[in-house]
């Protein structure tokens, strides 16, 4: 029994897994996704205009380094394609199997509506850091197809190998992954108000859009520090040297506050309400 | 139809809600109570302004690393930063001091002895660096990709001037506090915390009317007399008009490797022949004609007067240099007055006259027009 009730939520998870990432619709964003470095390198390498200053942050190093398509692609991803795409696996979650009429079947299987919560977060979670990872990967394979590699230059001008690379290009992953983790659990909580998932998708994608706007208004400054997005673009402090790690644990509490209170309000959501399909 | 089990289910989902209403909370308090507690004043042997300044006198040849904001309300219009991850092309001179005045900025600092110091300004996906080893100087942009480079004069190291060694702490407290009493009123007027730190609150106050700063408060570490913290008040404005100081700080001596600079490949390095007396290591470029500024009137009434060529800046409209946007800056941004366009902040006012001078000083316009006749 209790072997039964430990194994279970880890079944859950992966048969949730499965259905997500056998989704054509997932596979598509994620293929979308990997388009992003892509166009960027095609675009730098056949163009030869030199680095005019103008652009994404690091398009300028391309030409002279490939791993710079990663950085610059992420740059580009990060305040739409990745909200984008996130937010329309979170607000699919709950608002997804309602309108399908399976959430039904989902709960009377005794897994709970906690357990499915959890689970259903921990996929859109998961599905975040396959996003930021197809997009760092796509960037460096073709960085690396169409232009030299070198050893790559930090922000501070200091020099780093490739071992050192590959650390600081994991840590970068973890940061735009955990960035998004917020948004993930404010699409789980729109997403059990509802039973139209393109609704849900689409005002958790909104919510994304208007905190950037108001993270860049200058009058706004006092709620700043509050906003989900605004350490999106603080991944750049792993390019310093030595690391600045104030933004990641910033970071980190920030998500967790929204993990915490959006959690707590789907929880209350889900747990009371009248599933009818 | 009372029915209990209604009820039971009733209150079942009230007890549901309640984490959505407590988490909130709970996060809320925690945001606001963890900074509380860390910033509670401190208890600490009373002290004089004078043994103040002698702690600072006392702090030099230190290590540390640290964390430093610069937050500036000069009561200028805010410009909404610029679209994310897009460099802009801020090398105009005019943009640059808009930033330096409007916006706020983030470095770290690691200093290791007198000789080694890396200054790193962290900006949007980019930095700056100044980095001194011994009396070699490097300069980095990320955003050019340019790397400058100066040898300083072996026997005139920047900061560890020949009175610094032969006077004693106590002594040149003395000395500082006869060269600014005349001028200032000099009081330690609270401890605090600073970056976690204790520190005295030395409070500069003007005996100036016409000045508009109001006060000066310096904040110093009660341990190792390093200046932690300084604030700028303007008179008649509530929020403090310029800030900068430590958030946060390490006593413990930097990696050597930071201090050993090596230009990366594709960076375009220029090499900057050795700064004479009157400027400093490319620091400030405003000073560069060659009519040299003058100094009218004493302590905090001073007004600097730049002659028509020493002024890098022209009045908007009569030159044909600056570039139209800029002139549109400074046009929204200056009021006309008679024979030229004033700009008028909360703790400086700049005259830009037709005929090319410049006067710019901590005093009301009408001063600077005064100065000008």
């Amino acid at each position: 029994m209790s072997q039964a009730e430990s194994g279970r939520p880890l079944a859950l998870l992966s048969s949730e897994l499965v259905t997500l990432f056998r989704r054509r619709r997932t596979l598509a964003m994620l293929g979308a996704l990997a388009l992003v470095p892509i166009l960027i390198a095609i675009a730098v390498r056949v163009t030869t205009a030199g680095n005019s200053g103008r652009g994404p942050a690091f398009i300028g190093e391309i030409t002279q380094n490939g791993l710079f398509v990663a950085f610059t692609a992420l740059t580009v991803s990060i305040p739409l394609f990745l909200p984008l795409t996130v937010g329309v696996v979170a607000g699919d979650t709950i608002a997804g199997e309602a309108n399908l009429g399976t959430l039904r079947y989902l709960l009377i299987a005794p897994a709970g509506r906690v357990r499915l919560l959890v689970v259903k977060f921990v996929a859109a979670g998961i599905f975040a850091i396959a996003a930021t990872l197809v997009i760092v990967l796509a960037g460096v394979a073709i960085g690396a197809a169409l232009f030299p590699i070198r050893p790559v230059t930090l922000l501070s001008g200091d020099t780093i190998g490739a071992g050192d690379f590959a650390i600081r290009s994991a840590l970068l992953v973890g940061y735009v992954s955990l960035s998004l983790l917020g948004l993930t659990a404010i699409g789980l909580f729109i997403s059990t108000l509802t039973t139209v998932p393109v609704g849900a998708m689409a005002a958790t994608i909104v919510l994304a859009a208007a905190s950037q706007i108001a993270d860049a208004l200058p009058q706004l400054s006092a709620i700043h520090p509050w906003l989900f997005t605004h350490n999106w673009l603080g991944f750049a402090d792993l390019l310093r040297n030595p690391i600045s790690w104030d933004n990641y644990g910033q970071n980190a509490l920030l998500q967790l506050g929204y993990i915490v209170v959006f959690g707590a309000l789907a929880f209350g959501r889900f747990s009371t309400k009248d599933i009818l399909s | 139809m009372s029915n209990p089990r209604a009820e039971v289910i009733a209150v079942n989902k009230t007890v549901r809600w309640l984490p959505a209403i407590i988490a909130p909370a709970l996060v809320v308090a925690g945001a606001i109570a963890i900074p509380a507690a860390a910033n509670a004043a401190p208890v600490l042997p009373q002290k004089t302004a004078q043994q103040v300044l002698a702690l600072i006198a006392g702090a030099h040849n230190a290590s540390y690393s640290g964390t430093i904001t610069q937050s500036s309300d000069l009561g200028l219009p805010q410009l909404p930063s610029v679209g994310p991850g897009s460099s802009s092309s801020g090398s105009s001179t005019t943009s640059t001091i808009l930033d330096l005045l409007t916006a706020n900025h983030t470095a770290r600092l690691y200093v290791a002895g007198a000789s080694k110091e890396r200054l790193q300004v962290l900006d949007s996906l980019a930095e700056r660096d100044v980095i001194r080893n011994g009396s070699t100087v490097w300069t980095y942009d990320s955003k050019m990709k340019a790397v400058t480079t100066t040898t300083l004069p072996t026997h005139a190291p920047a900061d560890a001037s020949p009175s610094t060694t032969t006077l004693s702490p106590a002594q040149l407290a003395d000395k500082a506090i006869a060269a600014i009493e005349p001028s200032t009123t000099v009081d330690v007027i609270t401890t605090a915390r600073v970056a976690g730190r204790p520190v005295y609150q030395l409070e500069l106050t003007p005996k100036s009317g016409n000045t508009l700063v109001s006060h000066v408060t310096l904040s110093v570490d009660a341990v190792t007399g390093l200046p932690l913290k300084v604030v700028v008040d303007a008179r008649g404005q509530q929020a403090e008009a310029f800030s900068v100081g430590f958030s946060s700080i390490d006593f413990s001596t930097p990696a050597a490797s930071l201090f050993d600079f090596t230009p990366p490949s594709g960076a375009k390095v220029t090499t900057v022949p050795v700064p004479t007396k009157s400027e400093h290591a490319g620091q400030h470029p405003k000073t560069t004609g060659q009519a040299t500024p003058t100094v009218i009137g004493t302590g905090w009434d001073s007004i600097v007067a730049m002659p028509a060529s020493a002024s890098g800046a022209k009045v908007p409209g009569t030159s044909s240099g600056a570039s139209a946007s800029q002139a549109k800056l400074l046009g929204e941004l200056t009021t006309p007055v008679a024979g030229g366009r004033a700009l008028q902040t909360s703790l400086l006012s700049v005259l830009l006259l037709d005929d090319g001078r410049v006067f710019v000083g901590a005093v009301p316009i009408a001063s600077l027009e005064a100065a000008a006749k």
